[in-house]
């Protein structure tokens, strides 16, 4: 489950548990983690796809289907 | 796969790591890839499909300049690849300065839906600081030129590559690529520099990235919901919730870079050429069984070996989980190889907990509005602190 640990000034340490309810309220980072999830899928799955002096986002590939993962699955 | 089409470049970037920081290399290549190793970069494919029939793969033109190659010659490559590997999925792309982009080349990039980026380092007056003819002239006209045609075209123009500048600002290279030229995505490269190679100004350069990637994220991150995309900033928001990376940068996730030479030659990444006395040649060639051969070989072993060596101070970092000591290259001195932390760790730490803090207010705030009451006392901030164990 992807998550965040935060901190306090009084040294207080948490660990917050970012779940699909709460992403759904945050329409940016919802829109920024399920776009990388796509990527790295994508990018797991084909060979070469991992150079960064390359293009990234391909809408061909993305009308074509691409790969999606569930959620949380890509956080395991 | 980063096929070398061409050796050469038409311009003469001040930082380009192929032609100007020391390796002379593409002296000894042909300038434009022979035909015997097209045939063998198909046969590599195919061989491996066969083995593996799940498999895609994607293969970028690169180079130097690849447009060099001549629209006639690349229409000729297509060609055969799309002969030979018919029943394979490869997903071909282009990475080029766009300086010879013309109504020909936008046709073949069309007829052969290949996906095109373009290098630009910012607006102009960014961009034609490094980016410069061998003349010493700002290459930037012919550039703009070349990105105007392909978004007038149906070519799948997803948008530009872009080297992070110290002494420039990050909002405004965002604010040019999103509003100005109206790209769908970007991306952010950290200069090409090993320990060997750094400027007398280091430490004010590095507070410089710091400046334009903060700034650069904040504009980013506030046209997300607009569709605009930029790898660099998600691979880095992706790690910092636990997730995956996609770029080198940031300690990508997933198999290694195979890059194809001009002369046919597979190497593990042609950014090594910066390291000095770090002999990157694999001994394997394109053809039959050449990406197992590949993978299995010594140098190729050592890249990944690298990637996966940390020095103790990167080990001990709280933000490692997230930068994974940033591209090996980047940590590369003579005598203790890459067991060092990245030259551009200041850098990568304070981009990495910029993006945390603005996370975690995020998600609070997210939570005081859903629950009608903040999670936590306040005034209390809360302030990133790094990826925890699952």
């Amino acid at each position: 489950m992807p998550h965040i640990q935060y901190t306090f000034d009084n040294g207080e340490q948490k660990r917050l548990e970012i779940t699909p309810e709460l992403l759904a309220q945050n329409p940016e980072l919802k829109t920024v983690i399920e776009r990388t999830i796509q990527a790295a899928g994508d990018a797991a799955e084909s060979y070469g796809e991992s150079y960064d002096r390359s293009p990234g986002h391909d809408k061909e590939h993305d009308k074509g289907g691409g790969h999606s993962k569930e959620f949380s699955r890509s956080f395991d | 796969m980063v096929f070398k089409v061409h050796s050469r470049c038409n311009i003469n970037c001040t930082y380009c790591y192929m032609f100007n920081k020391g390796d002379e290399a593409f002296k000894g290549m042909p300038r434009s890839v022979p035909w015997n190793v097209v045939e063998g970069v198909a046969e590599m494919i195919r061989s491996d499909q066969k083995a593996n029939p799940d498999r895609d793969y994607a293969l970028v033109f690169h180079g130097g300049e690849p447009l060099l190659i001549g629209v006639d010659y690349f229409r000729r490559i297509m060609d055969f690849f799309l002969l030979e590997l018919f029943d394979v999925k490869v997903r071909f792309t282009v990475q080029t300065n766009g300086i010879l982009i013309d109504e020909e080349w936008i046709k073949a990039f069309e007829e052969y839906s290949v996906v095109v980026s373009v290098s630009l380092d910012g607006p102009p007056h960014v961009n034609g600081r490094h980016r410069v003819t061998f003349a010493g002239t700002d290459s930037t006209p012919e550039v703009l030129r070349g990105i105007q045609k392909l978004k007038e075209s149906k070519v799948v123009f997803p948008g530009v590559l872009s080297v992070v500048q110290h002494n420039e600002c990050g909002r405004e290279a965002v604010e040019y690529f999103a509003d100005e030229l109206e790209l769908e995505w970007f991306d952010f490269l950290l200069p090409d520099h090993t320990y060997e190679d750094l400027p007398p100004d280091w430490d004010e350069r590095q507070e410089g990235y710091t400046r334009f990637l903060i700034s650069a994220f904040d504009a980013w991150y506030s046209r997300v919901n607009s569709g605009v995309s930029c790898r660099f900033f998600e691979s880095i928001v992706s790690r910092v919730v636990g997730g995956p990376s996609t770029i080198d940068t940031i300690g990508k996730d997933g198999l290694g870079t195979i890059i194809i030479e001009t002369n046919g030659a597979l190497e593990p990444h042609d950014v090594l050429r910066i390291c000095p006395e770090f002999d990157r040649a694999s001994g394997v060639a394109v053809g039959s069984g050449a990406i197992e051969e590949f993978y299995s070989s010594p140098i190729y072993r050592e890249a990944a070996n690298l990637d996966q060596r940390h020095c103790d101070t990167c080990l001990s970092c709280q933000y490692f989980k997230i930068c994974k000591g940033g591209h090996y290259i980047h940590r590369y001195k003579r005598g203790s190889g890459f067991m060092n932390p990245s030259v551009h760790c200041h850098t990568l730490k304070n981009i990495i907990e910029h993006v945390g803090n603005r996370i975690t207010r995020d998600l609070f705030e997210t939570m005081g509005r859903t629950s009608g009451c903040t999670p936590t006392p306040a005034p209390l901030v809360p302030r990133y602190a790094g990826v925890g164990d699952p």
